[in-house]
């Protein structure tokens, strides 16, 4: 319980830091919106830095923005007019939540089937196959995917809707090519951690015992196997994130990947500041939920590290 | 353990194409190729020809699209050579430093190192390149340039797997006894580091060089790709790709100008972990 409250106490410096360090360089950074080739009337400048609170001192503009921070309000966004980042948050948030979700599910649903596949037919045609397509899979970029999939379904096939957001049907594809590229991690994975149990003694005494192949994977290897295959989460949480912000892109979902590229691109600081603190704490938890996870699987775990 | 020489063909094909495009890209401007930012409107969205000129077609504004793939290797190559030469710079003697003096030093930069690993670094480093951008004018003053700035950025992306794997080496060289030899002799950490770690790293540099570079490329893709990357006029591969994603449409048929630069961009990449896998396997 101890190192479980650390690691909690750890994330909560750590996104500290990041709002400190982010609220800092975009207060030394002197762009943003004001200074565009367009210049107010020195009344008009005054009353936009104060209604930005750009006119008190760097300290008081701290508390102002970590007091607000810590409810999730960011402060109005500078590109967006008269729309607060925390509702931008708030509406991208399920959209991101959605496709990340689809994506693990995907990996995993392809990956773990398809890696044990794999060790079961070890050095023969499925295993090979296997190996090669995840070999492929690491090897095409995301947006390929997502634009062959796009010509494909939804121009040649007219199946799948090319992009937006709406039901399950607009999300079916960036799912897919959001995880394919961790199913393949998976797959391997899967297939390397099955092997090694495979091999060890109490697989050989169940198998000596009789019990049916099939059997023997789904209650005895795929526990064991799913140790470091379940560790393997956390970093994939960190790539479902970098790879969503290219597949909300080319799928015009309205996500947080696609709004901080925006962000990135139109100097909207405030935003981008939000959705990289939201971004770190999404990450944070997730690894958190891992290590959880893990305690459960493997008693041994005990301290984490 | 020797691998299978069946499987021997793959890696040679894999060398094989790597040198015979480094070699292209290297040669871009001698080749008798078209200038890669020359427009022709009479010449627009004409198909790979194969035989003859255009010979992989033409994009929408009418530039021939070898060329520009050919000059999008220079970019995309070197940018995935240097950001992992940077990422080794910062990565080795990071890790070896923690490996060499133990204890609490160790402790404290491998720390440094796991609350770095739970950070969205890509997007961390967007945000911080993002502002960056404001000093354009400063830097530029001192000679750096954002091709350069991105060199440094990308690196920092993928240093962390370096360091960690230079620890782990340098923990058992910290154990053999010329290590224990030269220490005894008088020499100091820095030395130490310098004449007997930093080169008995080299084998286990070489496999993380031919890790990284293939995840470099991809990432360059990736950002130039969004637009945060390589800027035009300039050509790499993540900014074809995306001229040619944004091209797609079901009314007129471009798919090679999204096709031509993904594939080469795959293939590279499918080389570079080919060979990564063998020497992994190797090592």
């Amino acid at each position: 319980m101890n190192a479980l409250l650390r690691r909690l106490a750890a994330l909560l410096l750590t996104l500290l830091a990041v709002h400190a360090l982010a609220f800092l360089l975009v207060r030394a950074a002197r762009g943003g919106p004001f200074d565009g080739d367009r210049t107010f009337a020195p009344a008009v400048e005054a009353a936009l830095r104060a209604e930005y609170h750009l006119d008190e001192p760097l300290w008081r503009q701290y508390q102002r923005a970590l007091g607000g921070a810590l409810i999730g309000d960011f402060g109005p966004s500078m590109s967006y007019r008269d729309t607060e980042v925390g509702t931008i948050l708030r509406q991208a948030l399920p959209v991101s939540l959605g496709l990340g979700l689809g994506g693990l599910t995907t990996a995993l649903l392809l990956g773990l089937p398809l890696g044990l596949l794999a060790a079961r037919r070890r050095g023969r045609f499925a295993d090979r196959g296997v190996l090669a397509a995840s070999t492929l899979a690491l090897s095409l970029p995301n947006f390929v995917l997502a634009g062959a999939a796009i010509a494909l379904f939804t121009f040649r096939l007219g199946w799948l809707p090319p992009a937006g957001s709406g039901g399950w049907r607009h999300l079916l594809m960036p799912c897919i090519c959001l995880g394919l590229p961790f199913a393949a991690q998976l797959a391997r994975l899967t297939r390397t951690a099955a092997l090694e149990v495979m091999d060890s003694d109490a697989v050989r005494v169940a198998r000596a015992k009789g019990v049916a192949e099939a059997r023997l994977m789904r209650c005895h290897v795929l526990p064991q196997a799913l140790v470091p295959v379940m560790a393997f989460l956390g970093p994939a949480a960190a790539g479902l994130l970098t790879g969503s912000l290219v597949i909300e892109q080319v799928f015009a979902l309205p996500g947080l990947g696609a709004h901080f590229v925006q962000a990135a691109l139109n100097r909207d600081y405030t935003l981008a500041l939000g959705i990289t603190v939201s971004y770190t704490a999404l990450l944070g938890l997730m690894t958190f939920a891992t290590d959880l996870l893990l305690r459960r699987l493997d008693p041994r775990i005990q301290s984490l590290s | 353990m020797k691998p299978p020489p069946r499987r021997r063909w793959g890696l040679r094909l894999a060398v094989l194409f790597l040198v015979l495009l480094g070699a292209a890209a290297l040669a871009a401007p001698w080749l008798p190729l078209a200038d890669p930012g020359e427009m022709d409107f009479g010449q627009r969205l004409v198909a790979p020809q194969w035989t003859q000129a255009p010979v992989l077609g033409t994009d929408s504004k009418g530039r021939d699209l070898l060329a520009r793939t050919l000059w999008g290797a220079r970019i995309s190559l070197l940018v995935g050579l240097l950001g992992s030469a940077v990422a080794l710079a910062v990565g080795l003697p990071y890790g070896a430093w923690a490996g060499l003096k133990g204890g609490r030093v160790d402790r404290l930069l491998m720390r440094l190192a796991d609350l770095l690993e739970g950070l969205p670094l890509v997007v961390v480093v967007l945000f911080l390149l993002s502002i960056l951008q404001e000093y354009r004018g400063e830097l530029e003053a001192v000679g750096i340039g954002r091709i350069q700035v991105f060199f440094v950025a990308v690196g920092c992306l993928f240093w962390l797997p370096t360091a960690r794997v230079a620890r782990a080496e340098a923990l058992k060289l910290r154990a053999a006894a010329f290590v224990e030899a030269a220490r005894t002799s008088g020499a100091g950490n820095p030395r130490l580091l310098r004449r007997h770690f930093l080169p008995n790293l080299v084998p286990a540099a070489l496999v993380m060089l031919t890790l990284t570079v293939p995840r470099v490329v991809l990432m360059e893709a990736f950002l130039s790709f969004l637009g945060l990357g390589v800027d035009p006029p300039a050509v790499s591969w993540g900014l074809l790709a995306s001229e040619g994603l944004a091209a797609l449409n079901p009314l007129v048929d471009s798919a090679w100008l999204l096709g031509v630069p993904a594939t080469a961009l795959a293939l590279t990449l499918l080389s570079l972990n080919v060979i990564g896998d063998h020497l992994r396997d190797a090592a």
